[in-house]
């Protein structure tokens, strides 16, 4: 049984990125990872590795919502009719949260995946390679596909090497 | 598979994408922990709701069979009990022999025998002092008379008048 302090720090931690991943699916990620987590408060015994079984049952809810939502034209419209913002606002000002969530919306599903699990998930290739059925390399190249369309869209300026004069 | 051996070209969109954090959306912190209080106090405590299911439908199961149960037939038995004849002859006699009467229903003037002291004793403790017999009460005993206290010159003299 899960105390509510182990609760309190996993979500504090951990759902912001997993409402954005659920956000890859359907258009209302906030009650599926209310429901994952409350699944998970549910279980007799916690699972080995909270986070990867977290990101499990957010995706297979998001599909499960997103489907239910295509049956529903009406609550489709309305759901696409709102864009909330993906990103919280940053003052580095490297990039706008803005432009990315649309860069990030034109990308395949898979890139998608790939670069929210791992880029603010911080799960690894091998747990997204189990989410989504591949293989761990499947999944890094999914990602790394990702990333460089991410970088032609965005245009952000490759980090330089500093070089060393004799 | 190296996980970090990423292309240097992709590093600084890897990193300015990372600087940006996701937002929670609608999630109310709040609303979670106390849906997550309640999950797990449902989840701790089906066991007596059950239970009291369970009881109130075997409760209800009971009651049912006990309305609809048929009536239970009577059953007559016919006991025989052998009744002995009274072994000791003396004391019915004495006590269960009542007055005989003729045909007009007048008490005749014979009276029964007087019991013994031995039969009174046997009686009073076989049957008890309220069996012993009504005759043997003060009202059908013959009054006493005075005797009177003779002297030896009047006891001389009646026995004189015995021997002529």
């Amino acid at each position: 049984m899960m105390g509510p302090e182990v609760l309190g720090r996993l979500v504090d931690q951990h759902a912001a990125a997993l409402v954005l991943y659920a956000r890859q699916w359907c258009a209302a990620p906030e009650d599926v990872v209310q429901e994952a987590f409350l699944k998970l408060v549910t279980q007799k015994t916690a699972p080995d590795r909270v986070l990867p079984w977290l990101y499990r049952v957010v995706r297979n809810a998001a599909i499960d919502a997103a489907r239910s939502a295509q049956r529903r034209k009406r609550h489709e419209t309305q759901a696409a009719a709102r864009t909330p913002a993906w990103f919280a606002e940053t003052e580095s000002g490297v990039i706008d949260g803005d432009s990315a969530a649309e860069a990030l919306r034109s990308l395949p599903i898979e890139q998608r995946e790939a670069i929210v699990a791992h880029l603010w998930g911080g799960l690894t290739f091998v747990q997204i390679g189990e989410l989504n059925g591949a293989s761990s390399s499947t999944a890094h190249r999914y990602y790394l596909a990702g990333i460089a369309a991410l970088r032609e869209r965005l245009g952000v300026a490759c980090r330089k090497k500093p070089t060393i004069l004799n | 598979m190296p996980e970090e051996a990423h292309h240097p070209e992709l590093a600084a969109t890897e990193a300015a994408l990372a600087s940006l954090a996701p937002l929670p959306g609608q999630l109310d912190r709040d609303q979670l922990m106390f849906r997550a209080g309640q999950a797990s106090a449902t989840r701790r405590h089906w066991l007596w709701p059950a239970a009291t299911s369970a009881i109130a439908l075997l409760s209800t199961g009971l009651g049912l069979a006990l309305v609809l149960q048929p009536a239970p037939q009577q059953i007559t038995h016919v006991v025989y009990v052998p009744v002995e004849a009274p072994s000791s002859p003396t004391l019915p006699l004495a006590y269960s022999e009542s007055p005989s009467t003729d045909a007009t229903g007048s008490q005749s003037a014979e009276r029964p025998l007087p019991l013994s002291s031995y039969q009174l004793e046997q009686l009073a403790l076989r049957f008890g002092v309220e069996a012993l017999p009504e005759t043997q009460s003060g009202e059908a005993r013959e009054p006493l008379t005075p005797v009177p206290i003779l002297d030896r010159r009047d006891s001389n003299k009646l026995l004189q008048m015995d021997n002529p």
